[in-house]
């Protein structure tokens, strides 16, 4: 994949989280869970500064950058906390991936985001309460 | 204090008998990235993947050095250790190229176990760093792609 088009899936990758985010957020009470509001908020704010970043890598390419799509299929229901936590991680863990294979993709300051982007998703999941992994964005690795 | 002396082959004898060994150095997956010199400043000569992953596994191979030999000085300090200790062999096996074994020294151990603890976590912090350091040197987008997930999921581990 060229390192444009990773730039842009990565970038509709980031269209997916914010949104995926935005009900995550709405299900994550700030007084009854303060930890989790905050993890999620901050996790939430994390996706829409990359999201920007990649807007304006790509505009520094002359290349139009991907539109968010309409809507995205949500989970059916987020009733509980660990719910909550686990959809949050799969946001994570899709991230991971997306931003390794960016890293495959690129070169320069371009890989350069995508190794320290995957790093951060790595640790969300662990602020999230998820699992350590061997290979996070690899699992094809272990 | 004590040493430890780690020797390649014994951990990553299974990606060689599986087949599996990605033999990232030499991957095929993509072909080798032109650098992207910084402005200002003379093109410096990539690093064949060659070297990079052998750094990479040498500095693996020292991290792993120390905290067996931290296990050697502080036994109690073991089950905590373990995981870590899977962790880099999982990479080494990755890493592995058939070549000819690495025999690397860690550091002596204190007897201060919170000063030996915060010295393995210093540590594992810099070799996260050397690990990223080889992704973005890496030729091979694969090679990059695994140094980088590595890099991660020690930094991942370092979350208290």
């Amino acid at each position: 994949m060229s390192s444009l088009a990773a730039l842009q899936t990565t970038l509709a990758g980031e269209h997916a989280a914010i949104f995926l985010y935005g009900d995550v957020g709405a299900h994550t009470s700030q007084s009854r869970e303060p930890e989790l509001y905050s993890v999620v908020s901050a996790l939430y704010r994390a996706h829409r500064a990359r999201r920007d970043q990649l807007r304006l890598f790509l505009a520094d390419r002359s290349a139009t950058p991907v539109a968010a799509e309409p809507t995205y299929d949500l989970p059916a229901s987020l009733r509980t906390s660990a719910a909550v936590r686990s959809q949050a991680q799969r946001i994570e863990e899709r991230c991971a991936e997306a931003y390794a294979a960016l890293v495959a993709d690129t070169i320069g300051p371009d890989r350069d985001w995508a190794i320290s982007a995957l790093s951060e998703a790595a640790q969300a999941r662990i602020l999230l309460g998820g699992r350590h992994q061997k290979f996070p964005g690899a699992p094809e690795l272990s | 204090m004590s040493t430890s002396r780690v020797l390649t082959s014994r951990r990553t004898t299974i990606s060689l008998v599986l087949g599996t060994p990605l033999a990232l150095a030499a991957c095929e997956l993509d072909p080798p990235a032109a650098p992207v010199p910084a402005a200002g400043s003379p093109d410096p000569e990539p690093a064949p993947d060659t070297e990079v992953a052998a750094a990479a596994r040498k500095s693996i191979l020292l991290m792993v050095a120390s905290l067996e030999a931290a296990t050697v000085t502080h036994p109690r300090l073991g089950p905590g250790l373990r995981p870590w200790l899977a962790l880099h062999a999982a990479h080494l096996e990755v890493l592995e190229d058939g070549s000819a074994e690495d025999d690397v020294d860690a550091a002596p151990v204190v007897d201060d176990l919170p000063v030996v603890r915060r010295r393995l976590l210093a540590e594992e912090a810099a070799l996260a760093t050397r690990l990223a350091d080889g992704a973005r040197q890496a030729a091979s987008g694969a090679l990059a792609r695994a140094l980088a997930s590595m890099s991660a999921a020690v930094r991942q581990r370092l979350v208290p």
